[in-house]
């Protein structure tokens, strides 16, 4: 490598990590701010669209125990609630993934990248993660029909964390797959 | 972030686990017999006559997942390392307490827990501290974020 080459590397490495040290000062600055407006914004607004969530954890209810009959679970529901043998569980707007939902599209809204890209991280991370719900809740339950100490350790402690590092695996993976493409083909684009 | 970010999330999982299975069985009590006495030390200084100590111990976990994520995290050197394991916890702590003062002198002097209105704000509050250990690893590992916000070309020529 000539070094005239060399030198316009590290002068682009140099203005790129200056660029990058800026947009995540962006980001701290905005994430927060979006996740304060969403987690106040949200309890109040939930309310007007309460027979919605109650229709949606009834169907999710009911896809629950037609998966777990199909796996010889004996499990019965009547709208929300989902029963089994020893356990009896009320699917909630919580149960839908609806916490990590809002905190995805904050992390997504507040990172650098057009709206499309936003957009199309949205669209994709919703789905993913109420699926996502539908096998945690699956999983907790048998769980719980098991052992019902294990459902509160796994339901109150262990799946806060499990679910916002899914949250953080879908933002790296929309990063990396959708945000960086958009990047390199604007850089020479451009 | 050099290795595949579900690589990183795994570990981390499998370390919370662990590091939960330790605080249901031990940490949860000591850490709240220790924020209590804290909390009543601190009112009985004010001259505040606290009734009933009333606090949000389910939002107390949440030093876990920022060990966890420290822990796991690559090229950080020791005593560095350390130091922000400290500087984490400690702000994680002090959100408790802070969180805590609140929601006991609201309860005690409005009976806050059982009206619509606490239930309203606990949401975006329990989401906050869901969200807080994962802002401040964010920001203490930022070295090592930096590299999602660089373009693929310049990480390449890196």
């Amino acid at each position: 490598m000539k070094p005239s080459e060399h030198r316009k590397e590290k002068q682009e490495i140099k203005q790129a990590t200056r660029k990058a040290k800026k947009e995540i000062l962006r980001f701290y600055l905005l994430f927060p701010v979006f996740l304060f407006i969403i987690f106040f914004v949200y309890p109040f607004i939930s309310p007007y669209f309460n027979s919605q969530l109650v229709t949606i954890s009834s169907w999710t209810a009911g896809l629950l125990g037609f998966i777990l009959n199909l796996f010889g679970i004996n499990a019965h529901t009547s709208g929300p609630v989902l029963a089994l043998n020893k356990l009896s569980i009320r699917v909630v707007s919580d149960c839908l993934g609806l916490s990590e939902i809002l905190i995805l599209i904050s992390v997504i809204v507040a990172f650098p990248a057009n709206y499309k890209k936003k957009l199309l991280g949205i669209l994709f991370g919703i789905p993913v993660l109420y699926l996502i719900n539908l096998l945690r809740v699956l999983f907790i339950s048998v769980l719980g029909n098991w052992n019902p100490k294990t459902f509160n350790f796994m339901h109150i402690y262990f799946w806060q964390v499990a679910g916002i590092l899914i949250v953080g695996g879908i933002w790296f993976f929309w990063i990396e797959k959708i945000v960086k493409y958009e990047k390199e083909t604007r850089d020479i684009y451009s | 972030m050099k290795k595949k970010p579900e690589i990183f999330i795994l570990k981390v999982l499998s370390l919370s686990l662990f590091l939960y299975v330790l605080w249901y069985w031990r940490g949860e009590s000591y850490s709240l017999s220790v924020i209590v006495g804290f909390l009543k030390h601190l009112f009985w200084t004010f001259g505040m006559r606290i009734k009933v100590l009333w606090y949000p111990k389910e939002l107390y976990n949440n030093i876990i997942p920022f060990i966890s994520l420290m822990l796991i995290t690559e090229d950080i050197e020791i005593g560095k390392r350390i130091l922000k394991l400290v500087i984490g916890v400690s702000v994680l702590v002090g959100y408790h307490i802070l969180l805590s003062v609140v929601v006991g002198l609201f309860y005690n002097d409005y009976q806050i827990p059982p009206s619509a209105l606490y239930y309203k704000l606990k949401v975006p509050f329990y989401l906050f501290s869901q969200t807080l250990p994962f802002l401040l690893w964010a920001i203490l590992a930022k070295k090592n974020l930096l590299n999602l916000f660089m373009p693929k070309k310049v990480l390449a020529i890196k």
